[in-house]
């Protein structure tokens, strides 16, 4: 037993020594002497914030101030001397610029009085404007010249960001990470650009800006093309006209998934690439020519057939909308909205046939036109009931069944 | 003591000192959670805390400094490692900020995967993607506080903004800085520092929970009031006093807003005096005519007017004249008043009355194009122009 005991005594000293040890180690670690990787002799050049150290001092101990400067250039070449991985390289020099350069922007003065006025403080406030895109042209061009980016994107409340990503990765579709990444820049820049000239020009576009804006997306739409095989940018395209037709054409309109993808590759056939589905590109994505929208009808007619073609008709059709709007709004059966359509293009098409009649007389058109419109009202009303009728003419565009006619 | 007690105890002892070495805080390396690697950079995780005490496992430099040094699998080993080496702390939230980022654009991907494929099948179905877009809605935001978590053990407690939060907090220094720019610096700090202290006090009043019956509310707040006012009273002088209450007046706040109206400082002073000393808007309203005279209060009225600043807008970005602006000003009040007297008008028919609505539409868009010129008119026509199509209607 005493034999036992001796040995667990020595035992118990021998833990407690390496435990002792590895606790000493613990708490010193990174101050025990190092040698020094080569670094960068550090330039008088003005980096905010940074300490330099000074030349000539003997240490051997390895020390973060060892890696900064003053100058930019050196500070990411003493980076990348350690072996600093770009990427982090990435991440250190763009905070920092972003963190600088936003000071900078913000301490641009209003160069006018606080008690001023109107034009003064206008043409102040456009200075400061001008003043502030100089600063940040400046900042984009030191990324580039540092790092190789020229593009400082925006960082997003909460959880923006983690949905910004996970929507592009959802349009944009399965892609390696790297080529993900390029799309992922060249998107992110086109919407910091657009969203930049909106507060610039206030939402009031010059047609210079306008120009310049559609340049912008069509370097955009290159540069993605350029990461992209042709099935992949072609899968893009339509995923992005997809967006936009679900939006718009295709709001009330239900197609299946293939319907969805070959209707998409007609649109972005005939429109071009559409970027709709990106903020802020609404007011000035490209206008759609009313000899493309016929194409696009015509080509769709033929796909869907004629039937399914007069449905997708009705269901964009805004005096349907309309009236769509109010029997839901007032609990009607769905089948009234369509009765009222019906009614509504057959009123139309006898207003046409009346129109085109060149044997009436001025007065017995306008009688006919009255009488079709009479008794087209009364049909409505009887469909609605009186108080739902009254909503209709005021407020669900029900306006063409007591308009003048004859204009 | 007995024998076996002493040496069961000792073998106990052995037994900890034993376990101790074991763990693995105690190890030069962490527990790793491995997760799929997806970029070239390394996977770093934050292993659980096992005890609040423990810390990090900083590595050891001994040889020529690598970065690689400092890497670690384990988020706060590499944290630590890069304060060890005297980083500054906002570099160090810069580079950890931006590696977490990356590692939840990963978890965001192992989301999204899945459903890559499935495009056309999901978004087909507008009422399931709705649904499938809700749901991921919320993961997403499950992720975010996973990372503010995260963030936060290793980082300490930080407010994360945005840069556009950034930017605007910077723009309201800058503000402050204007606001106080006639009092010495050393002033304008204690005055700013004191409107803050105040502003967090009535903040905190009115978010009291449960909520301050109203009547208790406003005595409280009133108390405030007085409260700051003295304290004020004993850090400025009168006149500079006097200059404060002016410049944080409603008025002041006006002068941002007075489209196209001219006027020096000293106006501007003394209309925020009458604003601020005049008890009703009627007598307001009395005194700045008088003191503007008709001519220009008609324009400092006019300033203010969403319709006069609709065009002026416009106007300013294709560089229009001012004269032109005032112009159409006048047009729009010309035609709208002639369109309103025409509907009131029993006596004609009712196809007169439509002609000359119609009229009357055609003529001032004519007019404000010849004024306007054609391209700042249609800029104006697609942005504010609804009402020259409400010109013809009856009603």
């Amino acid at each position: 037993m005493k034999l036992v005991l001796a040995v667990s005594l020595v035992l118990n000293v021998a833990l407690a020594a390496v435990v002792g040890h590895n606790w000493q180690k613990q708490s010193h670690a990174v101050e025990k002497p190092v040698a020094i990787a080569p670094i960068i002799q550090i330039r008088n050049e003005y980096r905010p914030g940074s300490t330099v150290i000074e030349p000539g001092i003997v240490t051997n101990h390895f020390h973060w101030k060892m890696i900064e400067s003053s100058n930019y250039e050196n500070y990411v070449r003493n980076l990348r001397a350690v072996g600093c991985p770009e990427k982090t390289v990435h991440d250190i020099i763009l905070a920092e610029i972003q963190k600088t350069y936003a000071v900078k922007c913000a301490a641009v003065p209003l160069a006018v009085t606080f008690w001023s006025c109107g034009p003064e403080r206008h043409a102040a406030g456009r200075h400061r404007d001008e003043k502030q895109r100089e600063i940040k042209a400046e900042a984009q061009a030191l990324l580039r010249q540092l790092i190789g980016v020229d593009f400082i994107g925006e960082s997003e409340d909460g959880s923006d960001d983690l949905i910004k990503n996970a929507f592009f990765r959802f349009f944009v579709g399965p892609l390696p990470e790297p080529v993900f990444e390029q799309v992922n820049l060249a998107l992110e820049k086109i919407i910091s650009s657009t969203s930049e000239m909106q507060d610039r020009s206030k939402g009031i576009l010059l047609p210079s800006e306008r120009q310049s804006l559609l340049d912008m997306r069509e370097q955009c739409l290159a540069s993605v093309r350029q990461q992209l095989s042709s099935a992949q940018y072609d899968e893009f395209t339509r995923r992005f006209a997809a967006a936009r037709l679900l939006d718009h054409e295709l709001n009330d309109f239900h197609v299946s998934a293939g319907e969805l993808r070959a209707i998409a590759g007609i649109y972005a056939g005939i429109f071009g690439v559409s970027l709709d589905v990106l903020e802020s590109f609404d007011n000035h994505d490209k206008e759609q020519t009313a000899a493309q929208k016929e194409i696009f009808d015509k080509r769709l007619h033929e796909f869907l057939g004629a039937a399914r073609f007069a449905d997708y008709q009705r269901e964009n059709d805004l005096d349907f909308k309309n009236v769509k709007a109010l029997t839901e709004q007032q609990s009607l059966a769905p089948e009234i909205a369509l009765k009222i359509y019906e009614i509504k293009s057959l009123f139309d098409s006898q207003c046409r046939l009346l129109h085109q009649d060149v044997a009436l007389s001025p007065s017995e058109l306008s009688d006919q036109l009255r009488q079709t419109q009479d008794s087209t009202r009364s049909a409505i009303e009887q469909l609605l009931g009186g108080k739902t009728f009254g909503l209709y003419l005021s407020q669900h565009g029900g306006g063409w069944l007591t308009n003048d006619l004859r204009q | 003591m007995k024998l076996s007690t002493i040496v069961f105890c000792s073998v106990l002892l052995n037994a900890l000192l034993l376990g101790l070495l074991c763990n693995p805080g105690f190890k030069q390396r962490s527990p790793v959670v491995r997760l799929n690697q997806i970029t070239n950079r390394q996977v770093r995780v934050v292993a659980p805390l096992i005890k609040q005490t423990d810390s990090p496992a900083v590595r050891e430099i001994t040889q020529a400094f690598q970065w690689s040094q400092l890497e670690s699998e384990d988020y706060r080993v590499y944290t630590a490692n890069l304060r060890k080496l005297g980083c500054p702390e906002p570099t160090v939230r810069d580079i950890v900020i931006a590696d977490v980022n990356e590692l939840f654009y990963r978890r965001v991907y192992d989301m999204v995967a899945s459903l890559q494929n499935r495009f056309w099948e999901l978004v087909a179905d507008q009422k399931q993607f709705q649904k499938l877009v809700d749901d991921k809605w919320k993961e997403l935001e499950g992720l975010n506080a996973e990372r503010t978590v995260m963030l936060q053990e290793l980082l300490g407690k930080f407010e994360r903004s945005s840069k556009r939060q950034e930017a605007v907090d910077l723009e309201s220094r800058e503000a402050s800085r204007q606001l106080t720019d006639f009092l010495d610096p050393e002033k304008a700090v204690e005055y700013l520092k004191c409107e803050q202290r105040f502003a967090a006090a009535r903040d905190k009043l009115n978010s009291s929970q449960p909520p301050i019956p109203q009547n208790e509310l406003q005595g409280k707040l009133k108390n405030l009031q007085e409260q700051m006012d003295l304290e004020l009273a004993q850090l400025l002088s009168p006149g500079e006093l006097a200059e404060c209450r002016l410049r944080k007046s409603s008025f002041a706040d006006l002068r941002n807003r007075l489209t196209g109206f001219q006027a020096t400082g000293e106006e501007l002073r003394e209309l925020a005096r009458i604003d601020t000393s005049a008890a009703k808007l009627s007598e307001r309203r009395d005194r700045i005519k008088e003191f503007l005279g008709p001519e220009r209060f008609a324009q400092f009225e006019r300033a203010q007017t969403p319709h006069y600043q609709e065009i002026f807008e416009v106007a300013e970005r294709f560089e229009v004249p001012n004269e032109a602006v005032g112009d159409a000003f006048e047009m729009r009040k010309a035609a709208e008043e002639k369109a309103v007297e025409l509907r009131a008008n029993k006596s004609i028919t009712p196809e007169a009355r439509i002609n000359g609505l119609k009229e009357i539409q055609m003529e001032t868009t004519r007019a404000l194009t010849s004024a306007l010129g054609p391209e700042a008119f249609g800029a104006y026509r697609s942005r504010s122009g609804q009402w020259l199509d409400g010109l013809r209607a009856e009603h």
